[in-house]
């Protein structure tokens, strides 16, 4: 028998619930001396990419999936098989936060029957459509809606996912459940529907909880989790969970095997520059650069036209000649309807990016080093940085919008995080301290960040000497929560453009603004 | 019908290596746990009193139906309901 896999896994990527960061549960993974890990946060793959690092240097299998909402309300677990599973998942997810709106996803179900292949699907937590029709004693349901999802998924890939956290009826769902796999001829498979790595973060997670419902713990006994059950398990701890099942076990292993995808985006490019006729993107670039070369330089020295072949040349090579189209597109477009914008930073090393006009400085006459901008050796793409007058802003980023399309331009989102005065503000109400207490603690301090907490507190004078345990625990339940995703908001100008549509490769979804698209 | 005890009441319970009881002491006699109908677990009010219990609803070999919990932070059990 395999070991034990967790498939069914949230990380604090699962905002406002996941108790942990997913370098935590890698990390946690790995002590417990096991090979792989699923991150299935809410609706989003949020902390695919921070999981997938962190899984690859300590040398643990990331499985990429998502535990998905339903328009009916009921969860189910996707986890991507292969590439093709990954592209779907993103689709999903986007189809999902587009029909749902800003704050909720809800898939339907012809969406989801029609990109279903490449994932593999588990059956969900107490949320799951089978489980609830179980939880409400409709086993004749239950059956229904697992033929239903066989059907659209298929034998090898629909499983029915078993939980125990000690519950009162967990033992008799498990029964049931292993009942209509056995009836169905489908797999079943144990998880533990993780929101945290070790126990003890339980406490924060009831937190978290209060903060996403606008509530207190004394007043949330119904919303929050029973008991301290959600953690990451051991092989051994889930094989004595599911003695009697050990097929259970090992379908996690083997789920495990057959998911193989990878998050390193090496075949991005970025999209085609519509050219003129018989040009190619160097040869247009080449000819624009000379162009501008004539404008700039009078007269045009020897210096220059060596350090703008040279420069060409990097370019060539590195084939990043789309990518000075691109931003040439940009500003060209800005100077002519008069946006105030301006190239910043290292491109102004550039002499590719001053004769564009992407930037004003003059690099040969500052004797600036184009290396520093771009040199052969560097891996990805050159940063340029563009300024762009705030008053204008909208209407270019509408022409990018309108230049590459709905389905290849997104704004990029933020996430905004927890720090010290939110983390305390946040906390405090959860834990029910007075707010004008919260209030004043909030206003007095200095630190941006929560992580130090407890160091600030004992030197600031009316709170230095409170060593009561609530207040211990309160101080200390806002340094965990630090810099933990709190929501998402909308980049001022961050933009990302791609040459395949973008649903293929990361998750969108409607921001606040109408018509607005984020990554 | 069942009947909650106000405050539950401690009690003697022998354990097996897994925590679970396979004898209770009632009315000074030894009754062994014929059937383990439930077992669940409970933590909560951290903040305040902390609590956490392993519960079971068990049948003793007298036909006695009650819910017991190990205090899993004291390791005492305690009776807590009744069943008819």
């Amino acid at each position: 028998m395999g070991s034990y896999v967790e498939l069914h896994c949230h990380s604090n990527f699962s905002l406002l619930d996941g108790a942990s960061p997913p370098e935590e549960l890698v990390a946690r993974v790995k002590e417990l001396g096991m090979t792989a890990l699923a991150i299935t946060d809410h609706d989003g793959l949020y902390g695919a990419v921070r999981f997938y690092k962190a899984a690859k240097e300590s040398g643990i299998k990331p499985l990429i999936g998502a535990e998905i909402t339903l328009d009916n309300g009921c969860h189910l677990l996707l986890i991507a098989e292969n590439k093709a599973g990954y592209s779907n998942l993103c689709r999903l997810l986007s189809y999902s936060h587009l029909k749902g709106g800003k704050t909720k996803a809800a898939l339907d179900w012809p969406t989801l029957a029609s990109l279903s292949s490449g994932l593999i699907c588990l059956s969900g937590c107490r949320s799951g459509e089978v489980c609830k029709c179980l939880v409400q004693a409709k086993e004749d349901d239950a059956m229904a809606v697992a033929e239903k999802y066989l059907e659209v998924f298929g034998r090898k890939e629909f499983f029915l996912e078993i939980q125990f956290h000690y519950l009162p009826d967990d033992t008799r769902l498990c029964e049931q459940l292993v009942f209509i796999a056995k009836k169905l001829g489908i797999g079943y498979v144990a998880t533990n529907n993780v929101h945290y790595a070790t126990p003890e973060k339980h406490k924060l997670q009831d937190v978290l909880v209060c903060i996403k419902n606008r509530t207190t713990l004394d007043e949330s006994a119904k919303l929050r989790r029973p008991n301290f059950e959600y953690y990451l398990k051991s092989h051994e701890e889930m094989c004595q969970l599911f003695a009697g099942y050990g097929e259970a076990i090992a379908n996690s292993s083997l789920i495990a095997e057959r998911c193989s995808v990878g998050l390193e985006f090496e075949e991005y490019r970025f999209p085609d520059f519509p050219l003129p006729q018989d040009e190619t993107g160097m040869s247009y670039l080449t000819k624009l650069c000379y162009l501008g070369m004539e404008e700039r330089y009078e007269p045009v020295t020897e210096k220059v036209r060596k350090q703008l072949e040279h420069e060409l040349g990097v370019i060539d090579k590195m084939n990043l000649a789309g990518y000075f189209l691109i931003v040439w597109d940009i500003m060209h477009y800005a100077r002519k309807n008069g946006i105030p914008a301006q190239g910043r930073g290292s491109a102004a090393d550039s002499i590719v990016a001053y004769v564009l006009g992407i930037t004003r400085v003059d690099p040969i006459r500052h004797n600036l080093l184009f290396e520093r901008f771009l040199n052969e050796g560097m891996k990805g793409t050159p940063d340029i940085d563009i300024d762009v007058s705030t008053n204008h802003r909208e209407k270019l980023i509408q022409y990018v919008y309108d230049k590459y399309g709905q389905e290849h331009t997104a704004m990029v989102s933020n996430v905004v995080t927890f720090q010290a005065r939110n983390a305390v503000r946040d906390v405090g109400k959860a834990l029910g301290i007075p707010s004008h207490i919260v209030d004043r603690l909030a206003k007095s301090l200095d630190s941006y960040s929560a992580s130090n907490l407890k160091d600030e507190v004992a030197n600031l004078g009316e709170f230095r000497n409170n060593g009561s345990l609530p207040w211990q625990k309160f101080i200390s339940l806002c340094q965990e929560i630090a810099d933990f995703p709190r929501h998402l908001s909308i980049h001022v100008g961050g933009m990302i453009v791609s040459s395949c549509p973008l649903v293929d490769i990361v998750p969108l979804e409607p921001a606040t603004a109408p018509g607005r698209i984020v990554t | 019908m069942s009947k909650l005890l106000e405050k539950p009441k401690e009690i003697k319970v022998r354990s097996n290596v897994e925590g679970i009881p396979a004898s209770i002491i009632r009315n000074g006699k030894l009754e062994r746990v014929e059937s383990i109908y439930q077992r669940w677990r409970v933590a909560d009010e951290w903040w305040r009193q902390e609590i956490a219990r392993d519960c079971f609803r068990i049948r003793t070999s007298s036909g006695f139906v009650c819910d017991i919990y190990r205090d899993m932070l004291t390791n005492c059990w305690y009776l807590s309901r009744i069943h008819d």
